[in-house]
């Protein structure tokens, strides 16, 4: 390269991920209106691209499949039961928008970017979007989901999964991978309330399928810190008999 | 990757099963635990699963795009100090492993391929290659290396722009000659 820029030296440590925020924000910059950066780039990335590729391998533990798996299917749920409202949106008035906007309204907005970003474990909010529009109208179906791991006791459960599915503030507890009860008992939800002492019984009682899956609707979980589950005998208790084998943290 | 854009689990399954030991093996490269390791493949498949309409076919393969979502997450993991042991990438004898044990036949040839790429590194002077792995796989930034090398950070870009390019020669599939 006969004109070298002064950032090339900067490229490798941009591929490899050696730049502080700051300094990856200043070079991106700096790239959009460098072409000859823009190339190096181009043709250093497919190092980058292999390093990944060197490491000895190491096979990912089966209960991260079955967690990572359990939270998918319930958004997935999710995503389909919202699937018949988002085809129906509710007519808004549009709202004022710059020139500048509705010079791009005339392409769809892409459901993409209607999957959310989402963050991991807590306050999940995930906007499933059915946009359209024109020049009178700006339609939009919004489902408020939170989706929340349960830890479950890998001794009394060794495969055992548990997701709590907050749906526009409803709850569900999904499990999977569970034990059936013992016999003569049914699995009870508890909630423990911020500042009590002890967990409130509730009228959640559950079994599981013969594949150990199953869901169970919650009582309100505004105010609660945690949601337990234990195993109690038939009909349930009003304090628990055993320890919660199940525990969600809200 | 289309099925995961249209949100359906199985699909999603599918894409977990074929990516998540490269995700796994590079995540737990860079943060040296296997609980850490977990928390970032599960935080890069929930990302995935959650935005996979963002992959573009035209800026690489699913793996390539997988592969660049779980360095990013292990490098921000990292850098929050989730770890302590700040050592962690020049450990080249990693005391666990766990090999997959299944050797079909993309196995093989991703056992090739890790061989060739390991090659292309191994080959370089060791200031080189030893930059790029504290860089790629331990996370740290120019400013962090020069400072644990004792070298002024120009002397590190440097070596790391130098060590990829020779890399690449090595990797690029041969031009054609006229």
């Amino acid at each position: 390269m006969s004109e070298r820029c002064q950032h090339a030296d900067t490229v490798a440590a941009f591929l490899l991920g050696a730049l502080s925020d700051a300094e990856r924000r200043e070079f991106q910059a700096h790239m959009a209106t460098c072409a000859h950066c823009r190339e190096d780039v181009a043709s250093l990335r497919l190092v980058a691209d292999a390093l990944p590729l060197a490491v000895p391998p190491v096979a990912p533990p089966a209960q991260l499949r079955d967690r990572l798996m359990e939270t998918v299917r319930a958004e997935a749920d999710v995503l389909s039961a919202a699937g018949p409202a988002a085809d129906k949106p509710q007519r808004q008035p549009r709202p004022q928008r710059r020139r500048r906007f509705a010079l791009s309204s005339g392409r769809p907005l892409a459901l993409a970017g209607a999957l959310g970003a989402l963050v991991l474990g807590v306050a999940l909010g995930l906007g499933i979007g059915a946009a359209t529009n024109d020049d009178q109208t700006k339609t939009q179906t919004v489902v408020q989901v939170r989706t929340v791991q349960a830890r479950v006791d890998t001794a009394a459960a060794p495969r055992g999964t548990a997701v709590i599915v907050l749906r526009n503030g409803v709850a569900t507890l999904r499990v999977r991978g569970l034990p059936a009860p013992p016999p003569g008992k049914v699995y009870e939800v508890w909630l423990l309330r911020r500042g009590a002492a002890a967990p409130s019984p509730t009228d959640a009682l559950f079994s599981v399928s013969t594949r150990g899956s199953g869901r169970v609707a919650l009582p309100s979980v505004q105010g609660v810190e945690a949601v337990l589950v234990t195993a109690e005998p038939d009909g349930g208790s009003q304090a628990p008999t055993s320890q919660p084998f199940i525990n969600a943290a809200l | 990757m289309q099925l995961v854009q249209r949100a359906e689990a199985s699909a999603f399954e599918v894409v977990y099963d074929r990516h998540s030991g490269a995700a796994f093996s590079l995540a737990y490269r860079m943060c040296g635990a296997r609980q850490l390791a977990e928390e970032v493949v599960q935080e890069a498949f929930l990302s995935i699963w959650r935005s996979g309409a963002r992959y573009d076919r035209h800026r690489g393969s699913v793996r390539t795009w997988i592969l660049g979502i779980t360095h990013h997450r292990a490098i921000d993991a990292l850098r929050r100090g989730v770890v302590q042991d700040r050592h962690r990438a020049s450990d080249e004898g990693i005391e666990e492993r766990f090999e997959a044990s299944d050797r079909t036949d993309v196995e093989v040839a991703r056992r090739e391929e890790a061989l060739e790429v390991r090659g292309a590194l191994d080959v370089l002077p060791d200031e080189q290659r030893r930059a790029i792995e504290l860089a790629y796989y331990g996370g740290f930034t120019q400013s962090e290396i020069a400072e644990m090398l004792g070298v002024p950070i120009g002397t590190v870009k440097g070596r790391m722009r130098l060590g990829m390019e020779k890399m690449r020669d090595r990797l690029e599939p041969a031009e054609v000659l006229p």
